[in-house]
């Protein structure tokens, strides 16, 4: 960065005092002698000062409402871990074949009455959708959707998994693919 | 010796210590210390009040189920930080997978595509003006995508140094500053269409 030409990425490093000394001093002298560089830093900072002042101020208007009493009664309200998904899903697959082997060979499933009935969920997400065809033949799909904490360490990098826990075809008889 | 944490001696390492002997009061505190802090963050990038307040409390539900795997490599702050950016993050690809909402991402420039620095106009700096364009630049920032945004309201909020905010987003160094760069840019490109339809 000379008198002639300016950099715009090198100048934003400045403004972050993210550059090595030596070339601090180079940029620094270029802006001493550069109005075009000076007005943008000076952008920079007006650009900060807006944003901090105005986030400031959203934080000061928010209400927390004892943020901590409701996190501690989700705690206690939660039901304990049955185990760790890495358990669960095998066995919901599990369930599942075994959904899918036995209308195979054994009876058709009556369509007169219900043949499971969810009573709850269990999760972080959770949602129900129930598809009914014309002739009062259901399919019933549940999810059940959690972050997943990959790594046991300090850094907790989520994943995101959406896992059809159930589906159940009554019409047919058998229970639809289990995913993750 | 008491087993009770006072918020007047605030000691980091106690505080731990109680937290993972599933101390509530040391969970209190722990919540009043950084709710604000971490809602900032979270508002930065989500840019709605009641779905950042959502992700604080997701948050701290988190680190009272996963306090025990917490080892004290890095600061407390660090590892709240992080768990909140990452709810941010998952939380806006959630959304955008289920229900594909999102905002209208402007296009990219190419890198040698600056804008003549210095030529635009000052941001005014009258109280009235200032109040207005706080306002602004929150409505504007949701018009950035939400890489630039994140490395924006890092810098800005935390003081993120570009390697922090590299290792937290697990980019590159040169990414950060890029990403920087182009929201800084961008927003200052926002704000002047503004401002000059206001001041005409
Ligand atoms: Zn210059």
């Amino acid at each position: 960065m000379n008198k002639s030409k300016c950099d715009p990425i090198l100048l934003s490093q400045f403004f972050d005092h993210e550059l090595e000394p030596e070339e601090y001093d180079r940029v620094s002298e270029h802006v001493r002698d550069c109005l075009s560089c000076r007005k943008s830093l000076l952008d920079n900072q007006s650009l900060s000062g807006f944003f901090r002042a105005g986030l400031g101020k959203t934080v000061a208007r928010t209400r927390f409402d004892n943020l901590e009493e409701r996190v501690l009664s989700q705690v206690r309200n939660r039901k304990p871990q049955i185990g760790n998904w890495k358990f669960l899903i095998p066995a919901a697959a599990m369930v599942a074949i075994l959904f899918l082997v036995f209308p195979l060979t054994g009876p058709r499933v009556s369509v007169s009455g219900p043949s499971a009935i969810v009573e709850s969920l269990t999760g972080d997400t959770s949602s129900v959708m129930i598809l009914e065809t014309p002739e009062s033949r259901q399919t019933i799909i549940w999810f059940n959707e959690t972050l997943i904490s990959e790594d046991e360490k300090n850094e907790v990098q989520e994943t995101d998994h959406t896992s059809i826990i159930g589906c159940s075809d009554r019409r047919a008889g058998r229970a639809g693919p289990v995913r993750t | 010796m008491s087993n009770k944490i006072h918020k007047d001696s605030y000691d980091e390492a106690r505080l731990i210590s109680l937290l993972k002997q599933g101390d509530e009061e040391a969970f209190r505190i722990l919540v009043q210390q950084y709710q604000s802090r971490l809602f900032g963050i979270a508002y930065g990038i989500i840019l709605e009040r009641e779905e950042s307040l959502d992700i604080v409390q997701d948050v701290f539900l988190k680190v009272w189920q996963k306090i025990h795997t917490f080892r004290g490599d890095s600061s407390i702050s660090t590892w709240l930080r992080r768990i909140t950016v990452n709810q941010c993050l998952n939380w806006q690809r959630r959304w955008k997978r289920r229900f594909r909402w999102h905002h209208h991402p402007l296009e990219r420039d190419d890198a040698g595509d600056y804008p003549e620095m210095g030529t635009d106009d000052y941001l005014p700096e009258t109280l009235y003006r200032k109040k207005e364009l706080e306002e602004i630049i929150q409505q504007k920032l949701g018009e950035l995508p939400e890489d630039a945004r994140a490395v924006f309201v890092l810098r800005e909020t935390e003081g993120l140094s570009y390697d922090e905010i590299a290792k937290l987003l697990k980019i590159k160094r040169g990414t950060v500053s890029s990403r920087l760069f182009y929201a800084r840019k961008k927003l200052k490109e926002l704000l002047k269409e503004y401002v000059n339809e206001e001041d005409l």
